[in-house]
Formats: C-alpha cells, structure tokens, sequence
C-alpha cells in the first residue's frame, strides 16, 4: 500500500517537527509526551472537546484520527477521495505510526510500575536486559562447544579455564535473573556439573494437604535428589547432594540408606563419614536417622576391619564412646544415643570397665537419671562373661555370680539411702533381685527403715516406694493385713495421685 | 472413669480449665488451609502423618468437609501410593510416572493414609468404597516382606530388605494396617494374601519388657511409655482382628504378648505424678520433673494437675498423657488415673491461647502435641468432642467408617472378580480381560 509508506515516511520528519517540551521525569512522564507528540491536536481535543476546536484543528484531528481505519480499508472511500485524503496527510505530516493512550510497561518482580520508572532507572534495567541477552549467547556457544568437544571424545574435553568462565557466567546470569524477574535459580541449575542431570521437581495441587512452605534451596536440592535415586547413581557429588538434603531435612528416611550406599559403594573410609556426622549429630540432638546411618557404618566397619583387628576395634569403641559421652554432656537422656552405646557395646564386646565408671559417675551427677541406670543393668546383665544370652531381665539368671548381685544391691541401696524417693534406684533394685532370683524378703529390714508407725499417731514416711515393696513383702509373708495398711496410706495419703492404681492392688490382695 | 468425668461438670468444677474449642478449630483450619511455615521442611518426610493429624482433628472438633475436601484429600493420597504396595511419607518420596517405583513406601505413611481415607468418606456409599483404588494385594504382601525373621518390623523396604530400627512403633503400625486392610478371608479365596507371622510379633514383643516392668526398643533399652503404647496397641488390634474372625483365637495376644503384666501396671501407673505449676515454671531447665514434698497433699496451684512422663523421673509433657493413658485404657486400667487433674494438665498448662497444644509449660503450639493433647481430653471425656479409639488414636466413627471401607472394599473386589468370570465365557471381553491383565 504505497500511500501508506509514503506516510510513515512523513511521520518521522512530523515527530522531529514537535514542539521542544520539559524533560519528562518519568518513563509513563516520557510515554504520556510521546503520546502527544504523535498526536497531533489531541491535547487541544481534552482540553476544549470537538465542538470548541478550530475548523483547521477539527480538520487535521479527523485526518489524524482516520489513518489507520482508512489504510486498512476500513472506512471505504472513492478513488478520488482516496487520493485527496492521502495528499492532506502527507502535506500535513501527520504521523501515521502513533502511542496509544496509557500506554502500560508493565511491573517489575517487586509489581512496581516501571512506567513509574526513572529515566536513569529505565536505562539501568534496560542494560541489564542487553547483559543477560549477551551473557545467555556466550552461555549457548559454550554448551555447543562441549557438545562438540563430547562428540570428538577423548582429549577433546572443555578447558577448566572455559569451565571456570562458564560457571562465573551462570552465577552472573542468575544474579541477573534475579535482579529483573526475580527468579531464584538454585546453586545445583547454575552448576554445570549437574547439567546431565534433569530433576524431578515435586508439582502437587493446591488443595494438597499439609503443604509446607519449602524454601526454594530444598526444593531444588530435592529435585535432584530425586532423579539421581531414581538413576541409581553412587559418586561424590550425589554424596554432596545428600549432605545438602540432611542439612534440610536429616529426617528424609531413604536419603539417609542412599548416602549410605554411596560411602560403601565408593569405598570411602568410615572414619571420614564418622567425623562428618558428629557434626551433624551435634546439631540434630533428637533425630533417629542419623543413629541409624552410624549403625550401619559401625556394621560396614565392623565387618571389613575391626572384626579381623582387636587393637583397631578398641580405637574405634573409645573414639565413639568419647563422642558418645560429649553429645550425652549436652543430653544426658538421650534415647537414641544409648541405644546407640549399647549397639556398639555388644557388636564390640566393649564389656569394659569403663562403661560401669561410666554409668556409676553419670549417676552421681544425677541420681534420678535413669538412662544411666538402665544403662547400667545392661552392662552388669548382658555381659556374657558373666550372664546367660538371652535371659530376660524379668526373670531369675543363674549364670550371674551371686558377688555381682551383691555388689550391684549394695550400690542400689547406697544411691537409695540419697534419695529415698528416687523411682529408678528402686526399680533397680527390684531388678537386681529378680536376676539373682532373691524374694523382696531379703530386702525388708533395709526397706522398712523408710517409715516409721504406719497407720498410728506418729506415723512418717520417707519413701512411697518403700510402702509399695513392703506391701509385697508382707503379701508373700501371708500377712494380708499390713500388705492392705501399706496400700491404704499410699491411697490416703503418702501417694494420693496413684489412688486408682493403689485400689487395684488392694482388690488384687483379696 | 464415667463417674469421674462427671464429676467435672459438678459445682466445685468452677475453676475447672475448659477446652477453648473455637480457638483449636481455628488452629486446625489454619494448618488445613494454609502453608506450614518454612521451618516444617525438617518434618517433610512425615506429611501424611501430619495431613492426618489435620485432619483427624477437624473430625474430632465435629468441623464438617466440603464434598470438594473430601475429594481432594482423597486424591492427594491416592497420589502418594507406591505401585509396589504401600504409601509414600510426602510427594518428597513419591515419584510420578514411569519411575513411580523409584519411590519409597513408609509403613506410618501407609498406616495414615489408610485412616485418613477413612475419614475422608462421610456419605455411606463414600464410606464403602473408601478404600477403592487402594491397591490391597500389594500393600499386603509389601507388609509381609518388612516383618523379619525375629517377629520385627522394619519401615522400608530397602534393596528388598526391611530397613529402619527394631521399633515397636513399626510393630504397631503393622498390626493395625493388617487390622483395616486384611478381613475374614480363607485360605484359596482369590483376595487371600499371605499373613504376616503374628505369632512371631507376639513372641517379639513379650520379649521386650524390661527389669522395671515398662517396653522399651528391646528388652535392654530404657522402658519408655510411648514404646509400651505401641506393643500394647499391637496387640490389642491383633485382638481386634481376631474378634472380628471366625477363627477366634482363644487366648488373646494382650495376654499372651505381655511377660509381665503386673510389673508392666505398675511402670505405667507411675508415670503420672503431681505437677506443681508454680515451682515448675519458675524452674530453670532441669531435665527431672519436680517431686512434690511426700505427703504433702496441699494444692499449688488452687486446683490440682497431674502430669505424665515416658521414662522414670522425667519432666511432663503433652504427648504422655495420651501414652499413659491409652495404654491402660486398652488394658482395661483406665481407673489408674483420675481424669479430671490430668485433663487440668492440658487444659492449664500446655493448652495455648492461640489454640493447639505445646510440649511443656510455655512451648508455642505444634501439630504432634496439639493432635494429642486434643485426643486425650477427648479420651478422658474433658470436653465436648467425638469420642476417640485408644487403639487408632482417632475418633470411634472413624473406626467404623474403616471397617465399612473394609467391606466394602471386599465385597467390590469380589464382585470385579464375579464379572471378569462373566467376561471370559464372551470372547471378546475374555480377550479384553487379558489385555488389561498383561498392562
């Protein structure tokens, strides 16, 4: 459409043509006199309305206005009114490309308007733009060129200088991406080691239930731990994956079993992995896997080494219970930890005597703390120098030297004589009698100096679980009646917060 | 214990802490509605556990689901099903597509979603095929392969092998899976699956009483309430099972699982105690709870408060009231405690004023201690809510919805199974019937 042509051609020269006006302040500023200046009697337009325009004015904002229905052979007009009209709109200049109204450019990732934008801001943003486009071609170039350099095979690999460029380029990029559109790239998407990789994100509905608000790191860390589980790979850098998971989420139940094959699979040395995980040990007192994950190492160490070298195995049963000791500082009850202890106690044969210093010192410290104690009974009753495997500790085990029984109810009743109302002494002893199959008999006199009077005027009592086991005792010894007293002033009054459990036992005596 | 619960409404209960049932509906709502807060990635694994939580809660608050929340949770869990049997922890662990296999099915997972189906159903034809697309056979042998030759269970399947501790968690979950998924079938019944050894779960669990009467991990660890709840429960939903059986066993499994039983009463009547508020806030961390003076019978804090702990000696917390006392409520011992000072204990103490429930005195609210604490005042009749099952931990309509969903599931497998017969006699839909088979 030649008029056409001929009229953009005369638009440009009308723009240049337009008077001189303030600098704008703002891009929308810039925008809004743009509009103007394209066009023409517009302004004159808003201010006065159609009827109050000149005849010339009302004459070129009817041109202006018709030019693109007319180019588009919206508005039909004859040949000669055709041309008359196109000859008024080159001889006038009027602009055939115009702004519309309001033109938006949109928000930024903050959902600013940048037509809110400086001038100088624009700029900014706009040279960015034009960095991120330039620095996505280099980006391009260089995966073409290690795709060739593969296709060529050995030798033909990519310069650690081109990798080292390359990575600087994807941290420059994201910090781009970022900058303009707010988008958090991860570490794992800008490292090109994890290119061969493609991740499998978790997408999930929005009426998902127990939706967690993942930070974007986890997210990513997940995805790719997900396809590399998926693919079965086992090599350094899925072992540094996973640390990065464990960071987030040690209680992720199989990243825990796939980090272990890992370190088996590449051979790598326990010891390292035991260093690694004390320090995730200390800032995850209460996680259950990572004791597990130490389980495992202990077998997998156990068998290739330690079974073969006692010396070895010594080592490494100190340096652990060392680190056993240091975490049980901080957590003196920790149940995983103990558990822990006594796993390795047995695969060890560590019987020593240092574990019963242990328990005997952590008691001291804290009488109540019945984590040691029950750690103590494991010491004194498992150890198969010295006991029956597999009896229970319900019942009576011949194999245990009547010394040790002795031993082990005198240091009972010293702890008990501390605390008379301490709950895990007395359990205790009423376990270290059950092994040595003695009756609660030969513990009365002890037990009774804990109450004096019962049920008369000066009736005291320094230890509730005195009465209990006296009750048991007079029980046995057929006398009903002072196995009832004992239960009634438990129930009334020396352990009125049990009286349901004291009423049983009381219809139990019938 | 009715007599007790009762009491509690009586005249003197003025000063009776109530239940700030609005505030807890509104916590609930929250999480139902909106994201956990970033801090809950370390518990990503775990949220189907909490997606029950949530949701059970809600169930138990009487707070009705739209048909479109049943839907949707009803298919975000169908979502999280591992082809191989079995129900993945999060869509952490669930793989879509092709490599669905690639991902890992948990036995509390597994445990959860099928409860949570469960209420997800309201109508009666909802609750019958609630268990529809749950795929049983599967779920069942994969139950199966992680019980080890000790009678243990492990939680995944790792390699083909059980993996996870020697936990008396996982028998539980176990023993209550068998429970909703199993039925009454005989041997040579096309839906019969191969049982898990439950003799060999019995024989471990009697193994693991210690010398102080309580559970433990194994029989050396240190007894521990939570642990006695799990061996106690899997026995009690063996029982359940049986009860429901025609072959009846004819002694039960709570007698014949536990070596000790007068000895097991005593360990968990002893984890309460009487907790002094006052002393207890103005105490530094210590990690023993405080012994009232002996024969003291005085009330610190005007009204009295029992706390609950797992081990001997150790501070309350939220969470053991309902160890505690779900376990002697499935041994028949629910008159060891007294309702009312123990629902004190949650209501004054750890009750928070944004609703939910904390660990200890002055702890925010978090999804694990609000779901129990709500569920043992509801067990200990301490406010107005559904009534609750001891033995799954969720409401009793709950329960019964399961065993619809259990028949239901049943009788449409059999009825599937009746029309494939049909079809073979027909060529063309017998030759359709193996195509669908090969896929």
């Amino acid at each position: 459409m030649p008029p056409k042509a001929k009229a953009a051609a005369k638009a440009a020269t009308s723009d240049s043509k337009a008077a001189p006006e303030a600098t704008p302040e703002t891009v929308g500023e810039r925008s809004k006199q743009r509009f103007y200046q394209t066009n023409p009697v517009q302004k004159r337009f808003e201010e006065v309305g159609f009827p109050g325009l000149t005849p010339a004015e009302k004459k070129t904002y009817a041109h202006a206005n018709l030019i693109l229905p007319v180019a588009n052979r919206l508005v039909s007009l004859s040949n000669k009114t055709d041309r008359e009209y196109w000859k008024h709109v080159a001889k006038e200049g009027l602009p055939c490309r115009r702004l519309k109204n309001g033109y938006r450019w949109g928000e930024d990732k903050h959902g600013r308007d940048i037509g809110t934008y400086r001038l100088d801001e624009l700029k900014k943003r706009t040279l960015s733009q034009a960095r991120l486009t330039a620095l996505d071609v280099l980006h391009r170039q260089f995966l073409a060129r290690r795709e060739a350099a593969a296709a060529r095979g050995e030798g033909g690999e990519i310069s650690p200088e081109e990798l080292d460029e390359e990575k600087k380029r994807r941290k420059e990029m994201a910090e781009l991406k970022r900058e303009l559109y707010g988008e958090i790239p991860g570490p794992l998407a800008s490292d090109p080691e994890w290119d061969d990789v493609a991740p499998i994100p978790q997408t999930e509905p929005e009426d998902a239930l127990a939706r967690i608000a993942y930070p974007d790191e986890y997210a990513e860390a997940v995805s790719y731990l997900r396809a590399v589980m998926a693919a079965e790979e086992y090599s350094p850098r899925c072992l540094r994956l996973t640390e990065r998971v464990i960071a987030m989420n040690p209680a992720h139940y199989t990243v825990w079993l796939y980090r272990f094959k890992i370190v088996s699979a590449l051979g790598l040395p326990v010891l390292d992995e035991i260093q690694w995980l004390n320090g995730v040990a200390l800032d995850n007192l209460k996680n259950y896997q990572i004791w597990h994950h130490r389980q495992l190492l202990l077998d997998h160490h156990f068998a290739a080494t330690l079974a073969a070298d006692p010396d070895a195995a010594k080592q490494f049963a100190k340096s652990e219970t060392d680190f056993i000791s240091r975490i049980l500082a901080e957590d003196t009850k920790n149940y995983h930890v103990w558990s822990y202890r006594q796993y390795l106690v047995t695969k060890l044969g560590y019987w020593s005597p240092f574990e019963l210093a242990t328990t005997q010192s952590m008691i001291e410290d804290d009488l109540r703390n019945n984590s040691a104690w029950s750690h103590r009974f494991f010491i004194v009753f498992s150890d198969p120098s010295v006991s029956t495997p597999g009896s229970a500790p319900t019942e009576h085990d011949p194999k245990v030297p009547d010394a040790i029984i002795d031993r082990e109810t005198q240091y009972a009743k010293d702890k008990i004589l501390l605390a008379p109302q301490n709950q895990s002494a007395w359990h205790y002893l009423r376990g270290v009698l059950v092994k040595g199959g003695r009756g609660l008999g030969t513990v009365s006199e002890f037990a009774s100096q804990f109450f004096t009077d019962l049920g008369g005027e000066g009736e005291s009592v320094r230890s509730s679980h005195a009465l209990d086991l006296m009750s048991e005792v007079y029980h046995k010894q057929g006398d009903v009646e002072k196995a009832r007293l004992c239960l009634q002033r438990l129930s009334d009054k020396w352990d009125p917060v049990r009286e349901g459990y004291w009423k049983y036992r009381l219809a139990e005596l019938k | 214990m009715g007599e007790k619960s009762m009491a509690m409404s009586s005249p003197d209960a003025q000063a009776a802490p109530q239940l700030d049932t609005a505030r807890h509906i509104k916590y609930w709502q929250r999480c139902h509605k909106t994201f956990l807060p970033t801090p809950y990635t370390s518990n990503d694994s775990t949220r189907l556990t909490f997606a029950f939580f949530i949701i059970s809660a809600l169930d138990i608050l009487s707070v009705p689901f739209t048909a479109q929340e049943r839907a949707a949770a009803r298919s975000w869990v169908l979502s999280l099903q591992h082809p191989e049997g079995g129900f993945c922890g999060s869509p952490t662990h669930a793989i879509p597509g092709e490599k669905a296999s690639k991902g890992s099915a948990n036995i509390a997972a597994t445990f959860f979603a099928l409860i949570l189906l469960g209420l997800a159903a309201d109508t009666e034809e909802e609750q019958r095929s609630a268990f529809a697309g749950v795929n049983r056979k599967a779920l069942l042998r994969w139950l199966k392969k992680l019980q080890r030759s000790d009678g243990s269970f492990g939680q995944v399947l790792w390699d083909g092998e059980p993996m996870g501790g020697r936990d008396m968690r996982h028998s539980y979950l176990a023993s209550a899976i068998r429970w909703m998924l199993r039925g009454d079938l005989k041997e040579g019944d096309e839906d019969w699956v191969e049982d898990i050894d439950t003799e060999g779960m019995i024989e471990y669990i009697r193994g693991v009483q210690t010398y102080d009467g309580g559970i433990a991990e194994s029989s050396t660890e240190e007894s521990h309430s939570g642990y006695s709840y799990c061996a106690i429960a899997a026995l009690a939903m063996l029982d359940r099972h049986s009860e429901a059986s025609a072959t009846k066993e004819t002694k039960r499994a709570l007698d014949r699982g536990v070596a000790d039983r007068e000895r097991l009463l005593r360990f968990l009547a002893h984890r309460q105690f009487k907790y002094l508020s006052r002393q207890e806030e103005a105490e530094e961390s210590t990690v023993n709870h405080l012994e009232a003076k002996l024969g003291d019978l005085s009330l610190d804090g005007g009204i009295p408060y029992t706390g609950f702990n797992g081990r001997w000696n150790k501070k309350a917390d939220t969470c053991y009231t309902w160890w505690a006392c779900g376990t002697l409520k499935l041994l028949d011992c629910d008159g060891f405690y007294d309702p009312r000072p123990s629902c004190n204990y949650l209501l004054d103490i750890t009750q928070h004023p944004i609703g939910g429930f904390g660990k200890s005195v002055g702890d925010p609210p978090d999804i694990y201690h609000s779901y129990l604490g709500l569920t043992t005042v509801a067990l200990l009749g301490g406010a107005e809510l559904k009534e609750v099952d001891a033995g799954l931990c969720c409401s009793i309509e709950g329960v019964r919805k399961i065993e619809v969903a259990r028949d239901g599931l049943l009788q449409s497998l059999k009825r599937q199974r009746e029309q494939r017969g049909g079809w073979r006699a027909d060529e063309f839909w017998g030759k359709a019937a193996e195509m669908v088979k090969v896929k």
